[in-house]
């Protein structure tokens, strides 16, 4: 599901950084996720792409009835930052800015590349991961900011050793 | 619904919408239909610079009116030498997109102090819970390996369904 996401998104040419839980996965988090974030590039011809893809898989909002007024477009995304959508390959939010790390800009300077089979990605880094889990401050965050940091302490003490 | 859930659906800083709705006068409640008005209350007031009543006013109207094939509605303002086009479809569509994050994404967030940033961090989640050797052995695997590992956990939860 989430390596299918992935390479779609590659494939597609889609400017992107994984976020959320998915990157803390990557970067050694246990906690399961249900849905892929990622932080986009709003540059007109990005979001083109990834509208495309995503009207492609369906996209409706979650969390909400069937059947309220949906606009998958350019416009919708420039005016809205956060869409939260299930998909016929998943749930799947999409945020052009994340909270204690800035605008995509600063979310692909504090992003790694990561490679699962031949495809390539870029992933949130663990010190802006624990950013943004420390900037919402949204109470489910807590125990995973408690996780990601023991996460940088095992690396830290690996390194060391 | 609480002030930041439906400031969340106005799109609007809680405090504009106290102060809006002091403006307004009482009797006004944190519903979706009042959301969508005062979204657009928002639009009107702010980038039109038209007052708060009068804005609450064509907001009520367009809303109520019969929309057409575009779903465009007018709305004449000032002394009628202006006329406002709104896509109401797009409006209602924004509204239900932050909807939509409401009930899956946004928590108010936590009250009080941050948590304090532990000089032990391992310490810190034994004391939570968190079973460090777990994450020991997940930093042995390769990030691809972690996502695989994710994706078989998401595959399973999505075939496992409770026996009725």
């Amino acid at each position: 599901m989430f390596e299918e996401i992935i390479a779609a998104l590659v494939r597609a040419d889609v400017r992107f950084v994984v976020i959320g839980g998915v990157a803390a996965t990557i970067q050694g988090s246990a906690r399961f996720t249900n849905d892929i974030d990622i932080c986009y590039d709003t540059a007109p011809d990005n979001v083109e792409r990834l509208v495309k893809l995503l009207a492609g898989w369906n996209a409706y909002l979650r969390g909400v009835e069937r059947g309220l007024p949906f606009v998958m477009d350019s416009k919708a995304f420039r005016i809205t930052p956060v869409m939260t959508l299930t998909t016929d390959v998943g749930d799947i939010d999409v945020l052009d800015v994340v909270s204690g790390v800035g605008d995509f800009a600063a979310v692909l300077k504090a992003s790694e590349v990561v490679e699962i089979g031949d495809v390539e990605f870029r992933s949130l880094e663990l010190d802006a991961l624990i950013a943004s889990k420390r900037a919402s401050g949204r109470p489910k965050d807590v125990e995973q900011l408690i996780e990601l940091e023991a996460i940088r302490a095992l690396k830290r003490r690996e390194t060391i050793e | 619904m609480t002030l930041s859930d439906f400031a969340l659906l106005v799109d609007a800083p809680p405090k504009w919408v106290l102060n809006t709705l002091a403006v307004l006068g009482s009797g006004v409640r944190y519903t979706v239909p009042i959301a969508e008005r005062l979204a657009l209350v928002r639009v009107l007031n702010r980038d039109l610079g038209i007052a708060l009543p009068r804005a609450w006013s064509l907001a009520g109207a367009a809303l109520l009116r019969p929309v057409g094939q575009s779903n465009v509605v007018s709305v004449v303002a000032g002394d009628g030498s202006v006329t406002v086009a709104i896509d109401i479809h797009r409006l209602q569509a924004a509204v239900a997109t932050r909807r939509s994050q409401l009930a899956t994404m946004h928590a108010p967030r936590r009250a009080g102090r941050k948590p304090r940033r532990s000089s032990n961090p391992l310490s810190a989640a034994q004391r939570y819970g968190l079973d460090v050797s777990v994450l020991q052995a997940n930093l042995k695997r390769s990030p691809s390996e972690r996502l695989r590992q994710l994706d078989a956990m998401a595959s399973f939860r999505s075939r496992v369904r409770r026996k009725p």
